[in-house]
């Protein structure tokens, strides 16, 4: 037991070493000063929940010399980011409305940038999709939409619509792939990393480095 | 802070205190500092062994900025006429 209270107070120490070397050298007193108040909290935990959030404190005080998040090219970037998540969102969506409105050269185009290059394995998949599903992703876009605008305008309002967005089109793609027809059309005879790992992977973590991007935008907003 | 104008705090007392995290404590304490709104200095620890602890306090000009934006005082729950009939 001891054994693993001190392991968190070396955490602890090791994490409150970085957030004293990450603020700036203007800063260092107040470094000082959460450092030493750290030797003064008796529990180990929450003297590791003290240092994490000195962390998140040294990390704003950067942010505020570097000011980068709060450059506009910054929510310029965010924002394209943003807008494909709206791309992604949608794609199902106007995939399905193409093969079904019968404008194939769309379906075919659009198939081109799914996992086999050939829209038409999806069509058992399009045929069971109900449409409200197809609604929680067109209001997840809506959203995600709403969210890069009010980015742009420097508004913290943007992260709770990201967050709501990201949240609607989680819930439409857990929906879809419970359905027994996803797993049917998503099967594989042969395992591809890159198929299989690294493009969900990528697709399931840069929504969460979107959000963390808008979040720490809005904060600085906030304690600017 | 507020209510206790003339004692020095301590990060982790007002952490505790307000229910803010350090992450959210600091850049304010720091926010309010660089506005002249709060007065910090070095004390030396009640116990031995310890290092020195960075006290705050609000300075006049926070002292009026909180008394400035604080809310009023919530009106007592207590009617006066209910007051008046029972005394």
């Amino acid at each position: 037991m001891n054994a693993r209270i001190s392991l968190l107070r070396r955490f602890a120490s090791a994490l409150m070493g970085h957030a004293v070397a990450m603020l700036p050298s203007v800063r260092s007193a107040w470094g000082d000063a959460m450092e030493h108040e750290l030797h003064h909290i008796e529990g180990d935990l929450e003297a590791l929940t003290w240092a994490a959030g000195c962390v998140v404190a040294s990390y704003i005080e950067r942010s505020k010399v570097m000011d980068l998040i709060h450059t506009w090219y910054a929510r310029v970037f965010l924002t394209l980011l943003i807008a494909s998540q709206v791309l992604s969102m949608l794609f199902a969506t106007a995939l399905t409305v193409a093969y079904r409105l019968h404008y194939l050269g769309v379906a075919a185009f659009l198939g081109g940038f799914t996992p086999g290059d050939d829209y038409r394995r999806f069509i058992p998949l399009m045929d069971a999709t109900p449409w409200w599903i197809h609604g929680l992703w067109v209001s997840a876009s809506v959203l995600f939409l709403a969210s890069g605008w009010k980015l742009l305008q420097n508004n913290r309002v943007a992260f709770p619509l990201f967050a709501a967005a990201w949240v609607l089109g989680v819930v439409g793609n857990l929906i879809s792939q419970s359905m027994p027809i996803y797993r049917e059309v998503f099967s594989f005879p042969a395992p591809m990393f890159t198929r299989d790992y690294l493009i969900p992977a990528a697709t399931a973590l840069l929504p969460v480095l979107v959000a963390a991007g808008v979040w720490a935008h809005g904060r600085v907003l906030l304690v600017k | 802070m507020f209510q206790q104008p003339r004692t020095w705090q301590y990060g982790y007392e007002l952490s505790k205190q307000t229910d803010l995290k350090s992450g959210t404590l600091y850049p304010l304490l720091i926010r309010l500092s660089d506005q002249g709104l709060l007065e910090s200095r070095w004390q030396e620890p009640e116990r031995p062994g310890k290092p020195p602890r960075h006290a705050y306090k609000l300075t006049p000009d926070g002292l009026a900025f909180a008394r400035a934006i604080a809310p009023p005082n919530r009106p007592s729950l207590v009617h006066p006429k209910v007051v008046g009939v029972t005394t």
